[in-house]
């Protein structure tokens, strides 16, 4: 494409000689946007005309319009995010984990960790490719975005600068690339647009936001490629054939128009030409006003996310002086959870993942999200509006739905298992989970509002230190016969063996602590066991939202560990059950603890590897399936060390359920659910025991007691008319090993 | 309406039985290790029941009064964190060893002490012991009129209609106030305490009265006073023996069973 071949008044343009050329810089100057370094350049704009080149706004009159609407595109963009913005700082003023003075500063904690997630994940290509897709979907529209935005950028440069970069073979492969990726950009419109029809499993429906979206950029790509078309057949294709081809699509759209006549083309042209470019600066403002605000909230969200294990509550300081416990109000959340809900895109993927929603439960991760979103704006605009009228913050809001029972309905609180999946799956690093426990801390402590199984669970714990009521057993029974085996803590040993309650309350774990005991014995490991003195550590208060009391059993046990020589550096406590595991390593140190932490399944790894341990003993060929447990392995990334266990037993093929590792399905006995009432179609326990079913595996290994329950009563409902010995076993990895390591009678 | 509720703090009924033992020499239940005792469930729902009558009349006070040794403190401080508004602590090395009758001879001086409430209410029984007498004998010492293990209470301007859970259903009554009642399990679970309430409960002063403050001897009360002597305490063994009646059919197991019930003379 050469001037020679264009006639308009463009080229007088081109030469920065018109009148029009220096009323762009006139009036962008005063612009206050770095935009006016850009327009300055254009006064001083030369004449290039040699090469293959297409011109810059050619066939276009007037086009600093577009210089003067940029600043106040860009300007209704900022103006629409600081408007959101004053909800998000009704929140209190933590932006990821505790609130102290530097608070902020603290949202760079670990920079390195945060920086690397902000372009991994901030970049859309991380999470958002598990879902093949959705993934390629979003991959072929991010991807048409930026480099459509690049090609256009260094068309202004180019035309900017001295000298010439887009000339000759050079321009040609870069009108390839900008073609191609137009033509990646409708690909990925029309699969977001099929998506909407044909939606896999979350019930959603697409609102206005998706049809704005997605059929303005459809819109602006299309047009696109018809202004491309139009100028190559007005003056590129009959001149240098040649060059057309390196625009494919614009010479397909060429073809189609060539019955046109040149000068009907080019009004056609014109035409086009505006709808392209005021479409797509009217497209771009959604950025302050809708969900394609993700483009920037989604890495800001990124780099915010909490660095400290998913697992992690965060502790309520000084709680005896709050005026408030928990969140019942959106002043309560942090400002961090206020923005995360304006984070969120509807994809609906925490709630695909979420195992309540999947066994028919009322709960969705997603819709928790979405509606709190609506009413952060409904009722935080009005609560911005009275801080700046100077009234009561909640002037007027009297009559409306309360947020925590009305526009989160108890039932969906209760239904969480805290099992993080809906954080995992998040493309957005949105942290469910902290804001639900939030909720639900209201209820308890603020309320006292629960069904009575939660009720009865934390007057148990209260009352008894152990959450397991009706239980006939005590803290000594798993141990009946064996006391001369079971070595008093003395303070000398390394290891204390903490049995926790389920491992002592209920008999189907007590024989998953005498296979750890019997382990530790055979490999002659240095490890002791407070008798009878332990407590509850308060992980499922802590769950259930009564971080009172969650503090009062945490600071009794500290002080047992205190005074028993536990609490040491030197020390390291060993637990069979992944939710002290989880309370203990990344919960206590907030409450004063010192010691090391260690899963049975991490220490029996190192035993096995040291030849401490040697699985030896042949047992039948089986094939075995193994379960994750959140809070093992999502929570706390320990997947491995209980399956190269079972991959050491002799006779033993493991092999995976489909949902597996970070995709695990809870068991359904999270966040306290062990002991609640399930409500809806059907129990968590029993979906997962279906698919461990289906794997065809004769046994399922798991390497919590809490997982082990939930399957035992699971099978006993999914297989109730098959035979007992061809039921599924379920085992601990601990009960498994002792099988093939320890001789019998030991 | 003002109404008094008086409480009992007992170990805690849900302790596993291998964890239950018994001194029988000197006849005496040995506290479980590391089990609280607990306010008496059914007195935790008197509780509940006087709250609601406050919560019904509009007005008045939930006064609650207990008698026993230090930790009976604790159960006037989990009444409290209901919603109860002051409480009373009979406290005296005098008061030991006693039986129902000196419990409700304390209790019927406190509460004349205190000045007669609208409602008085205890628990259908402490669910120690599980006699069920204190509050009758209460009703008796105060001579006002009772109605026992109950399941509803509604207020009927300045009367009450209560229904009785008796044998074989229920019996509605209406009584004038002021009055006893005992209130059953039936009547519904007690609320759990707000957090808030826990904490003012725990800083709120429990009034300590002694036998004398109430103007008792000390032979009136405690052993001293008992009109019950215990002569054993222990724990009843029950041995199970268990049977399995073999049979190719289910009408031959049936008539097994049948054999089987009328050798040991059941049927």
């Amino acid at each position: 494409m050469t001037k020679a071949a264009v006639t308009s008044d463009s080229d007088k343009r081109r030469t920065g000689t018109t009148s029009t050329g220096k009323r762009v810089s006139a009036l962008a100057i005063p612009a206050w946007l770095p935009l006016g370094g850009i327009l300055l350049v254009s006064g001083a704009e030369t004449v290039r005309v040699t090469g293959a080149h297409r011109e810059l706004f050619f066939n276009i009159d007037h086009f600093w319009v577009l210089y003067m609407l940029l600043p106040f595109v860009i300007g209704i963009i900022i103006y629409g995010l600081i408007r959101r913005s004053r909800v998000w700082r009704l929140g209190r003023p933590i932006i990821s984990g505790q609130l102290s003075r530097d608070s902020l500063r603290s949202a760079f904690d670990d920079l390195p960790v945060r920086l690397g997630r902000l372009v991994k994940g901030g970049g859309g290509t991380e999470r958002v490719l598990r879902d093949p897709y959705s993934g390629v979907m979003h991959l072929c529209i991010m991807t048409s975005m930026i480099v459509l935005f690049l090609v256009t950028a260094l068309l202004a440069i180019d035309d900017y600068i001295p000298v010439d970069i887009l000339v000759g073979p050079r321009y040609l492969g870069y009108s390839l690339v900008a073609d191609i990726f137009g033509l990646v950009g409708i690909i990925g419109v029309a699969m977001a647009v099929a998506h909407r029809w044909v939606r896999p499993r979350t019930a959603w429906l697409p609102t206005w936001e998706d049809w704005l979206i997605l059929g303005g950029l459809g819109m602006l790509l299309i047009t696109g490629f018809i202004v491309e078309g139009l100028r190559i057949h007005t003056s590129e294709i009959d001149v240098h054939p040649e060059w057309s081809y390196w625009s494919p699509v614009g010479y397909v759209v060429a073809l189609i128009f060539s019955g046109v006549k040149v000068s009907a083309a080019l009004d056609i042209h014109t035409t086009f030409w505006w709808i392209h470019m005021i479409g797509a600066l009217s497209w771009i403002t959604l950025l302050g006003y809708s969900k394609l605000n993700h483009l920037v909230l989604a890495p800001a969200n990124a780099f915010l996310k909490r660095t400290s294990a998913p697992g992690k509550l965060d502790m309520i300081e000084n709680i005896e002086e709050q005026e408030h416990f928990g969140v019942a109000q959106l002043e309560h959340f942090s400002m961090k959870q206020l923005f995360e809900l304006d984070v969120c895109v509807r994809c609906g993927r925490c709630t695909d993942n979420c195992p309540a929603d999947i066994a028919g439960q009322p709960l969705s991760p997603m819709h928790i999200i979405q509606d709190l979103k609506s009413y952060a704006t409904a009722v935080g605009e009005r609560k911005v509006a009275n801080l700046v009228q100077g009234n009561d913050l909640n002037f007027g809001l009297d009559d409306e739905t309360p947020m925590v029972g009305g526009v989160v309905r108890d039932e969906s609180l209760w239904a969480c298992r805290t099992c993080g999946a809906c954080v995992e799956a998040c493309p957005v690093f949105i942290e469910h989970v902290p804001t639900i426990v939030d909720m639900r801390r209201s209820l308890v402590m603020e309320e006292a509002r629960m069904p009575d199984t939660v009720q009865g669970t934390l007057e148990t714990l209260e009352r008894q230190g152990h959450p397991w009521r009706g239980t006939p057993y005590t803290r000594e029974s798993w141990m009946e016969g064996i006391e001369d085996q079971v070595p008093d803590w003395t303070g000398e040993q390394d290891y204390l063996y903490f049995v926790g309650c389920t491992g002592a309350f209920v008999d189907r774990a007590q024989e998953i602590t005498r296979s750890v005991v019997s382990l530790l014995r055979a490999a002659d490991v240095s490890f002791g066991v407070i008798k009878g003195m332990e407590s509850c550590n308060g992980d499922p208060a802590r769950r259930l939202g009564h971080e009172y009391l969650y503090q009062i059993l945490a600071e009794g046990l500290i002080e047992l560990f205190n005074e028993t020589g536990v609490n040491d550096e030197q020390k390291t406590v060993i637990t069979h059950c992944p939710h002290c595991f989880n309370t203990f390593l990344n919960e206590y140190p907030d409450m004063g603890a010192k010691f090391q932490v260690i899963h049975h399944t991490q220490l029996l790894e190192q035993l096995v590897d040291a030849g401490r341990l040697v699985p030896s003993h042949d047992g039948p060929e089986q094939t075995i399936t193994y379960h994750d447990s959140c809070y093992l392995g999502r929570h706390n990334d320990i997947f491995e060390a209980p399956r190269r266990i079972l991959e050491q037993v002799p006779n033993v093929t493991l092999i995976e359920m489909p949902r597996n590792r970070e995709q695990g399905l809870c068991c359904g006995a999270g966040g306290g659910n062990m002991w609640m009432e399930e409500q809806g179609k059907s129990r968590v326990n029993e979906v997962r025991v279906e698919e461990a079913v289906a794997t065809g595996a004769e046994s399922a290994c798991t390497a919590c007691p809490f997982c082990i329950q939930m399957f035992d009563s699971g099978i006993g409902t999914v297989q109730l008319d098959v035979e007992d010995e061809d039921k599924l076993k379920v085992l601990d990895v601990a009960e498994l090993l002792q099988a093939a390591a320890v001789a019998d009678g030991e | 309406m003002d109404v008094i509720v008086c409480v009992k703090q007992i170990p805690d009924p849900e302790t596993p039985a291998a964890a239950f033992k018994v001194d029988e020499g000197a006849m005496q239940v040995l506290p479980a290790q590391g089990i609280s005792p607990v306010i008496s469930p059914f007195d935790a729902q008197a509780v509940e029941a006087a709250l609601r009558i406050k919560d019904a009349s509009g007005d008045g006070t939930v006064n609650v009064v207990s008698l026993g040794p230090d930790s009976a403190r604790d159960a006037i401080k989990h009444s409290l964190a209901m919603g109860a508004d002051e409480g009373y602590h009979l406290k005296d090395d005098a008061f030991e060893g006693g039986d129902a009758w000196t419990t409700a001879l304390a209790l019927s001086k406190a509460i004349r002490h205190l000045g007669v409430p609208d409602v008085l209410i205890f628990g259908r029984q402490a669910a120690d012991w599980d006699q069920g007498t204190v509050g009758s004998i209460v009703a008796e010492l105060l001579d006002l009129p009772s109605a026992t293990v109950l399941r509803a209470v509604e207020l009927n301007g300045d009367s009450i209609t209560v229904s009785r859970v008796v044998a074989d259903g229920f019996e509605n009554i209406e009584l004038p106030t002021p009055c006893v009642l005992t209130i059953s399990n039936e009547f519904g679970d007690p609320r759990y305490p707000q957090l808030r309430q826990i904490m003012q409960a725990a800083r709120k002063q429990v009034t300590e009265l002694t036998a004398a403050d109430l103007g008792l001897a000390a032979s009136e009360v405690g052993a001293a006073g008992s009109r019950v002597q215990m002569h054993a305490l222990f724990q009843p063994t029950s041995d199970v023996e268990v049977e399995i009646i073999e049979g190719d059919t289910p009408e031959e197991k049936a008539s097994g069973l049948v054999n089987a019930l009328r050798e040991a003379k059941i049927l």
